[in-house]
């Protein structure tokens, strides 16, 4: 198209400010999934960085860093006590014992009045209970859960045994970091900003592809069969029909349950669904130019027909090409999401948003809305701003529009 | 007019039976059907009876004999996991589909006809543009994910319906059926709304580009020129021509709505034979699969089959073209 | 002369468009007697064609009536509610359109839509509506009425249906018919024939008729009397002997030499050069004056009213001598 009708048309187009709008959006989403891995705060895919006690937050929830443990032997030996770091690693040793008055032996953390999320004592010598702790159910552990001042004390109806060895055990709060999980968590302990972000990468990209693809097969077929008739027009007609008949989600189905999961698959599942709709429209063009007079002329001069078709059949057809390729990347991502959904699509460890939502989905019943809604609200807002664009696109096609 | 029924009936039974031949080769090309149709936890003397009894040591061409043979007399292999007959267990979740599809149905035709009606006549409204809104929001919106809106919306927050299976069942006139019971409509009517209103947007799109195509026309104009009352002329002139490429479309949507059944199924644990597909497809149990695909594709052509005779009735003009090249 | 019973005074129709306000009719003015035949003519965009549907009310969103009178014996039609003109459409002006394919519903059986035309205005048996059905099909000299009711539009000829759309606008004994096009999508020999049993009906009913053209030739014929319109303007109006035999306007002239019957052999086809103007954004003066030899700068002033004759009126600066 020269510059001159190239502008005409971006005018025509931009005077419908829901198109102009769309187009903003989905050049949004573009961006997102082109530079993702570089706006994204974490990698959704690194499972190192996943900690499942930051699993199932809501938004705005920060970061735990999960306390530490601090485990310490405290022997006490005629009247001695000595406090020995126990296994496995730890950073500090801070752990003290003092007596508190006959048959009562103070174990706290050091500095004082540290705040500790538990306090737990194991192998307490006969008679012994920790004051204010619950006693494990099977093992002779007890634990204090927030002890105040971060110490516990040991006490006991008789005197205290003169040797006795226990083991002390001290959690220190989850750490707030600074790091904000501004939509929340998944099932995983995901950031879903971060995978919502990967996800909508993984959609477009998929979108992108399979529709490009079923452009160039579709339209590539719909030339041919318009180019030599007679059978091979036939045939491929009756299979255009065919497919056009068929919903497209049952056709995904059926090749995926057939071919297996992966992402290959469901491009070649959603090509083999879209390829019909343009072949249908490119043959009809194409047959409607080769009518012409120039296509006569040019086979007289022996053009090869690759040449006529490409160079000139090809532009009349591509505006109705682009909206329906604008359009069917819209019905692909939806088609994908729907395949992800029921567990058939893209394989887990990289979830497109509808493996998200499929994810969310069994938490939606505890209240936990947010792991299915929000990659939902995005994917339907990508989708209604692609349709809008086909539609503006195919409105402006259509001369028969204007009084 | 019947020669042509008979026209099409016949081309119906050739596709089918193509449709056969395709599918019974498909199953050879994957794998060896006595995998495919045999479970691989059966004991070998089990596998053998089996081979035997589907006729799979015989040459190719006697196996489709009896593949056909045994399809048409209703015997399509036993299930991997239920260790039943598979035409047993597609008949049980059969009842329930149907329900399922049936009132989407009739609710995507009651709301968008009426309503693309409205946006076809006056397209600059309010209304006619919330039409417009409303439709395309429903054909972007995820099947899937517009399902679990409803159940957080209708069953959580404002827990007023049941989520979740299908209500009870009552008989009458010999018919059992969840639709008897004021239950099992509590039940079945979230999953049917989910169902219904990807094809109800499109239906109102349909609707709405017909009716303001054909207001346009000259007949329309005549009929109002001849001083008929506005009512009669959208019922009697506009509705009844939108009706024609109307039937069309909802023919189809309404083969389609088998396909999406499978989602909405999975959304909202309805017992149907998508859930069962899905099921099926998970675990690998192939002769369901197979079987299950192939009632869904002769679904298909019984459908187009009957929108083709449908239309045929309603147009008078293809009876004329008709008549004249029988 | 009889008096008219019929008058159109200033009309003007304008289209509020999100482009701007198209101003299809401006300031039109005409009268109708009975018996006799009106035709206007004009390209397309003239005009004419939003005229009939004003006569008939049937302008719709973005349109509206802005200015002026429509008045069927004395009754001012602008004025009615769209009850009170539903009762006049058909009863007491009826319209006919171009192609009769689309005048008339495919799904429908003639009879039905006959019926229809009737039934809406009057409450008469199923054999009283039948019976005159096959009268004013009889009349517009069409055989074996009877098998035509119950055909569908689709089984007839072009000819027949127009017929059939032309009988169905006669079932009321309306005082006045507006046709738009009614002959141009059919050969010129049903042409013929329509035309004379058009005529007869008009000569023995009384009926005051507008034919609506872009063809100078029909309406030589047909006419008693032609408007000529442009862009939604007047340009010349009177009897068919003043505008065929002796054209003033610049317009008409044009239009007239640009029928090929009137071209010698070998001769090139006469064309108007040029496009008309844009509706939405026209000039003052006179619509013609871009396309026209003898446009001077007074021609875009607005142009008054010349009365040439009793029965002929031009809008021109520079009109043709007699």
């Amino acid at each position: 198209m020269s510059t001159a009708g190239f502008n005409d048309f971006a005018r025509r187009f931009a005077e419908s400010r829901t198109a102009v709008i769309s187009l903003l959006i989905s050049l949004v989403f573009i961006a997102c999934a082109l530079f993702a891995p570089l706006i994204s705060p974490t990698d959704p895919y690194d499972l190192t960085q996943l900690q499942l006690s930051d699993a199932l937050k809501p938004a705005g929830s920060k970061r735990m860093l999960p306390g530490e443990e601090i485990r310490a032997n405290i022997r006490i030996a005629g009247g001695a006590i000595s406090v020995e770091p126990a296994a496995p690693a730890q950073t500090r040793e801070n752990i003290a014992a003092e007596p508190c008055g006959a048959n009562c032996l103070g174990v706290g953390v050091l500095p004082e009045g540290t705040k500790l999320a538990s306090l737990q004592i194991r192998n307490l010598p006969a008679g012994a209970t920790v004051e204010g702790g619950k006693k494990h159910i099977v093992q002779p552990w007890w634990t204090v859960d927030n002890p105040e001042g971060g110490k516990v004390r040991i006490v006991s109806n008789g005197p205290l045994p003169e040797n006795f060895t226990i083991l002390a055990i001290a959690k220190s709060l989850d750490q707030e970091t600074d790091f904000v999980f501004r939509l929340g968590t998944d099932g995983f302990g995901r950031d879903m900003l971060s995978a919502i972000l990967y996800g909508i990468r993984i959609s477009v990209f998929v979108g992108l592809v399979a529709a490009g693809a079923a452009m160039v097969l579709g339209t590539g077929l719909g030339l041919l069969a318009a180019w030599r008739g007679g059978v091979t027009d036939a045939v491929i007609m009756r299979a255009v029909d065919f497919m056009l008949g068929l919903p497209a989600l049952l056709v995904g189905l059926a090749i995926l349950a057939i071919l297996g999961n992966g992402v290959s698959k469901v491009l070649l599942a959603i090509v083999i669904v879209q390829w019909s709709y343009y072949a249908r429209t490119a043959r009809s063009f194409a047959m409607s130019e080769l009518g012409k007079e120039y296509v006569e002329a040019a086979r007289c001069l022996r053009l090869s027909p690759a040449r006529i078709m490409l160079r000139h059949v090809l532009p009349n057809c591509m505006p109705q090409i682009i909206v329906l390729f604008t359009l069917n990347i819209a019905a692909a991502i939806s088609l994908e999401s729907s395949l992800s959904f029921l567990g058939v699509g893209l394989p887990l460890t990289r979830p497109s948003l509808g493996m998200l939502i499929a994810s969310g989905y069994e938490f939606i019943f505890s209240h936990k809305y947010w792991i299915s809604i929000y990659p939902g609200v995005v994917l339907l807002v990508m989708i209604v701003a692609m349709n809008l664009l086909g539609d503006r696109l195919r409105d402006l096609n259509n001369p028969r529009l204007d009084r | 007019m019947l020669s042509f029924v008979l026209q099409r009936l016949l081309q119906s039974v050739v596709v089918v039976f193509v449709l056969s031949i395709v599918l019974f080769v498909g199953v050879w090309l994957i794998g060896n059907p006595a995998d495919i149709l045999i479970s691989s936890e059966a004991s070998e003397a089990d596998r053998l009876a089996a081979i035997t009894a589907l006729g799979l040591d015989k040459p190719l061409w006697q196996q489709y004999l009896t593949f056909l043979g045994n399809a048409v007399q209703g015997d399509w292999g036993t299930s991997f996991v239920y260790k039943e007959p598979v035409t047993s267990i597609l008949l049980q979740r059969l009842p329930a589909s149907l329900e399922l599809g049936l009132v989407a149905f009739v609710i995507a035709i009651a709301v968008s006809v009426p309503a693309g009606l409205y946006a076809g006549l006056k397209p600059e409204s309010p209304l006619g543009r919330g039409v417009m809104t409303f439709s395309l929001i429903g054909v972007s919106i995820p099947t899937f994910w517009q399902g679990m809106l409803l159940i957080v919306a209708f069953g959580i927050a404002l827990p007023i319906l049941p989520v979740g299976d299908r209500g009870a069942v009552a008989t009458h006139f010999g018919i059992a059926t969840s639709l008897w019971t004021l239950d099992g409509w509590s039940h079945v009517i979230m999953p049917a709304f989910s169902l219904a209103l990807l094809k109800m947007s499109l239906l109102m799109r349909v609707t709405r580009a017909a009716t303001m195509e054909i207001s346009r026309l000259d007949f329309v104009k005549f009929a109002y020129a001849k001083g008929v009352r506005n009512r009669k002329v959208v019922v009697r002139h506009i509705l009844r021509n939108a009706l024609v490429p109307l039937i069309t479309v909802t023919g189809i949507e309404l083969a389609n709505l088998l396909a999406y059944g499978v989602i909405t199924e999975t959304v909202f644990s309805w017992p149907g034979l998508g859930k069962l597909l899905i099921n099926s497809i998970k675990v690998l149990d192939r002769p369901l699969i197979v079987a299950q695909l192939t009632y869904t594709a002769l679904l298909f052509i019984a459908i187009n089959f009957i929108v083709d005779i449908l239309h045929m009735a309603i147009d008078p003009r293809m009876k004329s073209v008709l008549r004249r090249t029988a | 002369m009889t008096e008219p019973f019929f008058q159109v005074d200033g009309l003007n129709t304008w289209f509020f468009t999100r482009q701007g306000v198209v101003k299809s009719v401006r300031d039109i003015s005409f009268d109708l007697r009975r018996g006799e035949v009106l035709g206007i003519v004009g390209e397309s965009g003239s005009g004419k064609s939003v005229t009939g549907m004003s006569i008939m009310g049937q302008i719709d969103d973005p349109g509206r009536i802005v200015s002026g009178s429509i008045a069927l014996d004395g009754e001012e039609l602008t004025a009615f509610t769209f009850e009170e003109m539903r009762r006049y459409r058909g009863r007491k002006i009826a319209m006919v359109f171009q192609n009769p394919l689309m005048t008339l519903n495919p799904l429908m059986r003639v009879r039905d839509q006959m019926y229809e035309a009737i039934s809406e205005h009057e409450d008469i048996s199923r054999k009283e509506m039948h019976d005159r059905c096959i009268e004013v099909l009889k009349a517009v000299g069409i055989p074996s009425p009877e098998e035509r009711l119950d055909a569908y539009p689709h089984e007839m000829s072009g000819g027949m249906r127009q017929r059939v759309v032309i009988a169905t606008a006669l079932l009321l004994g309306p005082d006045m018919i507006i046709a738009d096009e009614p002959t141009t999508a059919l050969d010129v020999t049903i042409q013929a024939q329509i035309i004379y049993h058009i005529r007869r009906q008009i000569d023995e009913r009384g009926l005051g008729m507008i034919w609506i053209s872009h063809d100078l030739s029909t309406l030589s014929e047909l006419a008693d009397r032609i408007l000529v319109m442009y862009a939604g303007a007047m340009m010349e109006i009177g009897t068919t002997e003043d505008i065929i035999g002796s054209p003033r306007h610049p317009y008409t002239r044009k239009l007239l030499d640009s029928v090929p019957s009137r071209n010698t052999p070998g001769e090139r086809l006469r064309q108007i050069p040029g496009n008309m103007p844009s509706l939405l954004s026209l000039a003052k003066g006179c619509p013609f004056a871009s396309r026209c030899e003898r446009a001077t700068e007074v021609c875009s002033e607005p142009v008054p009213a010349t009365e040439l004759s009793a029965t002929h009126r031009i809008w021109c600066y520079h009109p043709f001598e007699g």
